[in-house]
């Protein structure tokens, strides 16, 4: 990194080239003279000058002529692929969602996930034009000979300079097939003020149109009306099953070694499947190939370290970073009631991208996360995330591709109790997945791009067991029995583009389920209530056997038609199928929730959704605005009888019942990517709804009609901007608002049976008082001298800075003879914050 | 340094708010009208006893005493069927409480319902249900395992007709002072004089307050195996003497099953801050006046069985009864002393002794040592033996 400061004390910051503020002396004689000189004049437009040979390339790169395949005298007819990836020039990080663009015919392809393109264009000479987000847009002159490889390497937009031409890849909105997409890049997501000043992406997630949480102390997710349940969390395809911190104040990603995120929430590409409302896809830095890098930083409850570079160098690249918690000096300060509390976590992660040849890489991701900690009680809570894949790519050619993966996901947690050493006990939980997967992307021609691939999962379950603590104890050990099933799918997909106006993506996923023995089965009383007094008995299924099948076809289609350049109609269909479900009496995700899969008393959880969206960019693409309605509608989500017990339940299903729900909505987006002000409005219009309809359930929740769904806040409005005051200080600003969440509340209270019962409202029929908050933070980059080892930089800010009560839960207690209701807040003032980075 | 030490101290105030300190204020929200004052009923058209139905409305959860109740009077309630029929029920004792006057004759094979009309106008009515008639109650039992004294019940129904029960009970216990007083205070006059009434031995009930529930559904024959209807703990003073309890056995339907099971779950919690989702299960009353209105209660129909037995204390194993600390004082018969101990200490007087000297004074214990009706009744109920 380089600054330079100009004599209208403009900063300027670049990386990889130093900018000089003014002409050499001798720079109109022609003599080249490095030497800076304080007193020669300033000019108006800073230019580059090339004092790295990086900075010349990029200069003059896009104007050589690259020749590709072998050099003939005359230009062969018919058409030539040439493929390679897309690469950060500093770091070698690849870029993934680069568009590669030639203008003349139109032609157009996007980089996946592994910064890897493939396009195909008559022989001769072209103009690639290239932009991706967060990227100087470059283009390269090809003459096509025959098949070749090409990687390109674009800059880095280290600061937005006024002059800085408007980038092809805000037409990216517009133009791609996917609709209900939001990629974030971790820039932006840096920007945003948060609790503690601990950057955290889970959150930057709920700031988009259609993402909602129950509560502030949750980074549960509810995409378009989805429950926490029904979204694929994968952090490098690792399924994680717990994404949260310190009672869900935090994600479990630590935001140093995160490239992007993306979240899809309307088509799905046929790749992904488990889950029926959302795959947010969560990738991390490849790992700088030039040089040995790092950050840390300090907050007021974490400390982390992060380390890139080269391992060997062009072969191997990795990124590792850790971050633990010292929150127990909180603690120990609070009064006496609470001070007795303890809190720890931590996360590690490690990813590591070796290149073997041309034709092999691979990659190696490994990540853990646990906390620890205990609420001035001696009740200690324990959960953990183990995840551990290696994925090996394969080009067969430039056309065709393959990754193989192979990985454990591992999820538990522990809850002891031992104030009373009688009594003392461990409860524990844990799921165990190992998968394998393979993917192939064929790049037809330009027309087609054809995915297909086929995965499976072994899924093995504890679903709980309760021991005795210590030598005294009197616990009586009980285990439920462990579950295991295995989930395979079979996809292919194509996105094919009809004309240049019209494309569409068609998609296919066979999936299917196996539940597996050794399990033993309750049966019931056909068509009785599903209760334990209807037990008929169970059955033993034995080691192997397939105990219940379900599966089926789930069809991803999107379709994608460009009226004009900058203003384009999308449509999708989708349908998804859920073989695992979260139990979960609280509405946020806790530490002792249970998953639990499909079994013959508990049925997949099917959705579908239709949507339909208008894209239409304003000022040369510089403002983006979309608005997408959807309407989604599920099938077997479960819900709890009232009273139901999910710990250490034998039967689970007589505690749950079956739901049909539906939800729709409409989402606006106006986005605003660069200049000194920019940022994002979302407001979202939605509604979702379940409704009883499991015969087997044995009572009826709101006489069996629709009922608002835990997360159905109507309203949700959300302005996220950046404004740069000048290059070195910049302003940050959050505002939320949301309609409260609905609740049941006791109503009021009768003598039945001869005791005191309470009447309460239907279920769900009142809401907890709406939600608001304010947050804002200054962002300072630290000195700008010429020659240092490090930068540092300073956020300061405050969250929730109206003070703004805002209600997390409404509950009831029995005061005396008075049942008094009681309004929770966990953010109950503002939160001022302090956090320390520094890069070296 | 010194902003980031300035900030932390700030932010330890922040901190507080997360433990809640200052995080939970009252809340009420404003419920929508009709929410509380809905109509509650609750009894069971019966053909084997006097039909009774009680009626009284919900009463708000955060204001006053919810201990206060409120009963429906003035109400016009009749029970119906679908020929016809009529049969009144009055409310004599101005209860809420409204019986007919003696055991209906219900045909078995009529459906039944419930007709209210409420003193300010509003009509309800329930849904029909079909006469079902209780088998008779095999035998109530009692078993002492563990650290008590289980009473149980057996029934079946030799045409699997019945499938679904409900009980309720009426538990009655004969128990002692542990003095035998022949001696009062009176208050007014601040002095002990004989006593009249014997407050040695009393007696003492109470009805059951759990739901209690059973099925059959499960079973290939509909054969109830002890069901518990109690427990009573060892050493428990409703065994002291001699214990009674009265069980009646409803039928029920499977609707009205699904109701009290839904009951019971939902008065198990009051909404706790993660508690598990509660909700209503809706009733078979309906007000037909305004339909959108709340009304609680199921009514049923049938013949219910009751029966009543014996447990004495003989049966016990003999270290049963523990008695109370009581030590016998004497008190001399002067004002201090009489106001000292009758009026203000809690003491009751046992025996009045006239000394040779020609003073008296009273032997005494404390009042629930000597004076049983200071938590029932010395009125013998007439089923005792």
């Amino acid at each position: 990194m380089h600054y330079a400061i100009d004599k209208q004390n403009n900063v300027f910051i670049t990386k990889g080239f130093v900018l000089s503020t003014e002409l050499d002396a001798g720079f109109f004689n022609g003599k080249k003279n490095f030497a800076r000189k304080d007193t020669s004049k300033s000019i108006e437009n800073p230019e580059y000058v090339d004092e790295s040979k990086e900075a010349m390339q990029e200069i003059s790169i896009q104007n050589k002529l690259f020749e590709i395949g072998l050099k003939l005298n005359t230009i062969p007819k018919g058409n030539t692929n040439i493929a390679g990836y897309i690469r950060d020039a500093q770091t070698g990080e690849a870029i993934s969602g680069a568009m590669i663009y030639v203008e003349k015919p139109h032609v157009q392809v996007i980089s996946d996930q592994f910064g890897y393109y493939s396009i195909i264009l008559s022989s001769g000479r072209h103009t690639l034009n290239i932009a991706a987000p967060g990227m100087f847009d470059t283009r390269r002159q090809v003459m096509l000979y025959s098949d070749g490889k090409f990687d390109i390497f674009m800059d880095e937009k280290v600061m937005k300079l006024k002059e800085v031409k408007v980038d092809l890849e805000k037409e990216r909105n517009v133009r791609s097939t996917l609709m209900g997409t939001n990629k974030l890049d971790i820039a932006s997501i840096k920007q945003m003020p948060t609790a503690f000043g601990e950057v955290d992406v889970l959150r930057a997630v709920l700031s988009l149109p259609g993402v909602k949480s129950v509560g502030e102390a949750s980074t549960g997710l509810n995409v378009r009306g989805g429950s926490t349940d029904q979204n694929l969390i994968l952090f490098n395809s690792a399924n994680i099953f717990n994404p949260s911190h310190l009672f869900g104040f935090f994600s479990a990603f630590d935001a140093d070694l995160i490239k992007n995120v993306t979240l899809y929430k309307s088509s799905i590409p046929a790749n992904y499947g488990g889950r029926i409302s959302s795959v947010l896809d969560i990738t991390s830095l490849d790992g700088n190939d030039k040089k040995i890098a790092g950050s840390a930083g300090i907050g007021p409850l974490t400390g982390k370290v992060t380390l890139e570079g080269p391992l060997v160098k062009d072969k191997t690249t990795f990124v590792a970073g850790v971050r633990t918690t010292y929150s127990n000096w909180l603690f120990k300060i609070l009064p006496q009631e609470y001070n007795k509390s303890r809190a720890s976590f931590g996360d590690a992660t490690i990813h590591i991208n070796h290149k073997v040849d041309n034709k092999n890489n691979i990659y190696l991701n490994g990540y853990i996360s646990s906390d620890k900690f205990n609420l001035n009680s001696d009740t200690t809570y324990q959960y953990q995330n183990k995840n551990a894949n290696i994925k090996w790519k394969h080009n067969f050619n430039n056309q065709f591709y393959g990754v193989l993966t192979a990985g454990i996901d591992h999820y538990d947690y522990s809850v002891s109790g031992n104030d009373n050493p009688v009594n003392a006990y461990k409860l524990s939980y844990s799921i165990n997945q190992s998968k394998l997967n393979a993917d192939f992307s064929y790049f037809l021609n330009n027309k087609h791009k054809v995915s297909f691939g086929l995965s499976t999962l072994y899924y093995h379950i504890n679903l709980g067991s309760f021991d005795p603590l210590g030598k005294v104890s009197l616990v009586k050990p009980d285990t439920v029995e462990a579950e295991q099933a295995v989930e395979s799918a079979l996809y292919i997909s194509d996105q094919y583009e009809v004309t240049p106006k019209l494309t569409v993506e068609l998609g296919i996923r066979y999936s299917l389920f196996n539940y597996l023995g050794p399990k033993h089965i309750f049966t019931y009383v056909p068509d009785l209530p599903r209760q334990e007094s209807n037990i008929l008995g169970t059955v033993y299924y034995p080691s192997g056997k397939i105990v219940k099948t379900y599966g089926g076809p789930e069809y991803r289609v999107s379709a994608r038609y460009s009226i004009s350049d900058n203003f384009s109609v999308k449509a999708s269909f989708n349908n998804l199928r859920q073989y695992i479900h979260m139990l979960s009496n609280t509405t946020t995700i806790s530490p002792t929730d249970i998953w639990k899969l499909s079994d013959p008393n508990i049925r997949p959880q099917e959705g579908s959704q239709v949507s339909f969206g208008l894209y239409k960019n304003f000022k040369s693409n510089t403002i983006e605005t979309s608005v997408e309605v959807y309407y989604k509608w599920f099938r077997n989500y479960l819900d709890y009888k009232s009273s139901a017990v999910l710990i250490m339940n034998h039967h689970i299903e007589t505690d749950v019942f079956t739901t049909k729900g539906k939800s729709y909505g409409v989402e606006f987006l106006v986005k605003k990517a660069t200049g000194k002000l920019n940022g994002w409005f979302s407001y979202t219009f939605s509604r979702a709804f379940l409704r009883q309809n499991d015969p087997l359930a044995g009572e009826l929740i709101n006489e069996g009609k629709y009922y608002p769904s835990n997360f159905d806040q109507p309203h949700n409005g959300t302005l996220v901007g950046n404004y740069r005051i000048t290059h070195r200080y910049s302003f940050s600003f959050n505002v939320t608002y949301s309609t409260g969440r609905p609740i049941t509340i006791p109503v009021s209270v009768f003598d039945y049976g001869g005791s005191a019962r309470l009447l309460y409202s239907n279920r769900n029929e009142y809401r907890i008082p709406d939600y608001f908050r304010t947050d804002f933070s200054l962002n300072i980059e630290g000195n700008f001298k010429v020659k240092q080892s490090t930068h540092n930089s300073w956020t300061i800010g405050v969250y929730n800075w109206t003070g703004r009560k805002n209600a997390y839960s409404v509950y009831y207690i029995s005061q005396n003879t008075t049942i008094k209701g009681y309004k929770l807040s966990i953010f109950g003032t503002a939160i001022p914050f302090v956090t320390y980075n520094i890069r070296f | 340094m010194i902003r980031k030490y300035f900030s932390w101290k700030i932010m330890i105030c922040g901190v507080f708010s997360i433990f809640f300190v200052q995080c939970r204020i009252p809340y009420d929200p404003s419920l929508k009208s009709g929410q509380s004052n809905s109509l509650v009923a609750e009894g069971f058209i019966d053909g084997a006893s006097i039909s009774t139905i009680k009626l009284s409305r919900t009463r708000q959860l955060t204001v006053g005493d919810t201990a206060v109740k409120m009963n429906e009077l003035n109400a016009v309630v009749s029970i119906e069927d679908d020929h016809q029929n009529k049969y009144s029920l009055t409310d004599a004792a101005g209860k809420g409480i409204y019986s007919s006057s003696n055991v209906l004759n219900l045909n078995p094979a009529n459906q039944y319902h419930l007709h209210i009309i409420t003193s300010n106008g509003k009509e309800y009515l329930s849904d029909f249900v079909p006469f079902k008639p209780s088998p008779p109650i095999d035998k109530v039992d009692w078993e002492l395992k563990g650290d008590g004294l289980h009473i149980f019940l057996d029934t079946h129904d030799p045409n699997n007709a019945t499938r679904y029960y409900r009980w309720e009970y009426n538990e009655t216990w004969e128990f002692h002072s542990v003095y035998y007083s022949t001696a009062i205070y009176n208050i007014g006059s601040n002095s002990v004089t004989p006593r009249s009434e014997p407050v040695f031995i009393c007696w003492q009930s109470d009805n059951s307050n759990n739901v209690l529930l059973g099925s059959s559904a499960n079973l290939t024959s509909d054969v109830i195996d002890k069901a518990l209807l109690t427990f009573i703990p060892f050493h428990d003073n409703k065994l002291s003497v001699l214990y009674s309890i009265w069980v009646k056995q409803y039928a029920l339907d499977l609707k009205g099953y699904n109701y009290w099971q839904a009951m019971k779950n939902n008065s198990e919690n009051v909404g706790s801050i993660f508690g598990p989702q509660p909700n209503q299960t809706v009733g078979n009353i309906h007000c037909i006046s305004d339909p959108s209105e709340t009304v609680v209660g199921y009514i049923g129909a049938g013949n219910s069985f009751a029966t009543r037995i014996f447990i004495s204390n003989v049966s016990m194993p003999t270290n049963w009864n523990i008695y109370p600390d009581c030590p016998l004082i004497t008190v001399p018969n002067n004002k201090d002393s009489l106001l000292y101990y009758f009026n203000d200490g809690g003491y009751d007087p046992v025996a009045i002794f006239h000394l040779s000297s020609g003073d008296i004074n009273y032997s005494a214990s404390y009042g629930q040592c000597v004076d049983c009706t200071t938590r029932g009744s010395n009125i013998k109920p007439d089923f005792w033996p």
